[in-house]
């Protein structure tokens, strides 16, 4: 009897841990319209500050000034190394940081699919046969590869709208601020 | 900024030769010289480039520090760095309280608070 309630407890919470990290991607998708802004812009606004302040930081530098700096590669016959970009490297940091969550989320999600309906999936249940028919319907679902299951990033300006988007960077006077894309 | 000194190498794989040193990261980027009594460990939790150890009453050059925090209590700039997750801008908060200029005035604190409270309406 006691084996059985905390075998029950135990499905309960390992059910209720997948819906919470599969509402992972409603949460970032969540857009309130009228009544406030879009989650993903919230995140957007930080990192295409970072990228305006990283162009400033490009403009003022006078690389070779000081040392341990991070090295450009050396120019043809040799010229010397090509000054780094800050808005580079953090453009790459970011497209990579964030290509790997969307890579590990279509991977999380398709297991998640398969562990959900062999332990988890309940027909009798209206509740939870719509959550399920919510997050794993193929193609739509909130928690299937080509449905969901990514970052919202807008291509505008930069690929992930985390760089270069003029809509989400804005100056201290509050001004937008159209960087274009960062370049190597 | 742990990224531009170790971990994984992508971000310089293409177009680079070499990454910054944790001593440039530390003294360029967030103006905290390394000396005899700063702490110089080599991970994101350790180096003087960690963010609870960054004094905002240092003179040296806190470029990105500096930048990322200015008028960050300024009413007309609401658009800056305003974290959408509750949790996040308690941190936030307790960020600013560690180095609040002001403790009884409250100015960038109270501030601050006032951003976060206009986001999360």
């Amino acid at each position: 009897m006691k084996d059985d309630f905390l075998s029950l407890i135990k499905t309960k919470l390992t059910s209720r841990r997948y819906m919470q990290y599969a509402g992972v991607f409603t949460y970032l998708n969540y857009n309130p319209g009228a009544a406030g802004e879009a989650i993903w812009n919230k995140y957007m606004r930080p990192a295409n500050y970072i990228d305006l302040i990283l162009r400033e930081f490009d403009n003022t530098y006078v690389w070779g000034s000081r040392p341990g700096e991070p090295q450009g590669l050396p120019g043809a016959n040799g010229a010397p190394n090509s000054p780094p970009r800050m808005r580079w490297l953090w453009k790459t940091y970011m497209d990579m940081l964030l290509g790997t969550i969307d890579a590990h989320a279509v991977t999380w999600c398709a297991n998640a699919d398969t562990v959900w309906t062999n332990n988890y999936a309940n027909a009798a249940n209206p509740a939870l046969l719509a959550w399920q028919n919510a997050a794993f319907t193929a193609n739509t679902g909130f928690c299937t590869a080509n449905g969901g299951a990514r970052l919202p990033r807008p291509n505008t300006g930069g690929l992930y709208g985390v760089y270069g988007n003029a809509a989400m960077t804005f100056n201290w006077a509050g001004a937008a601020m159209a960087l274009g894309a960062p370049t190597p | 900024m742990a990224w531009l000194v170790q971990g994984d190498p992508r971000p310089f794989a293409a177009n680079y030769q070499s990454r910054a040193t944790v001593q440039w990261v530390s003294e360029v980027l967030l103006g905290i010289p390394i000396t005899a009594t700063t702490p110089n460990g080599a991970g994101p939790n350790t180096g003087p480039y960690n963010l609870v150890s960054a004094n905002l009453k240092n003179t040296a050059p806190l470029f990105v520090w500096n930048h990322m925090c200015s008028r960050l209590g300024d009413v007309g700039n609401q658009r800056e760095l305003v974290l959408a997750d509750r949790s996040m801008n308690r941190k936030k908060e307790d960020v600013f309280a560690l180095h609040n200029p002001n403790p009884d005035g409250g100015s960038w604190l109270g501030t601050s608070r006032k951003i976060r409270d206009v986001s999360e309406g």
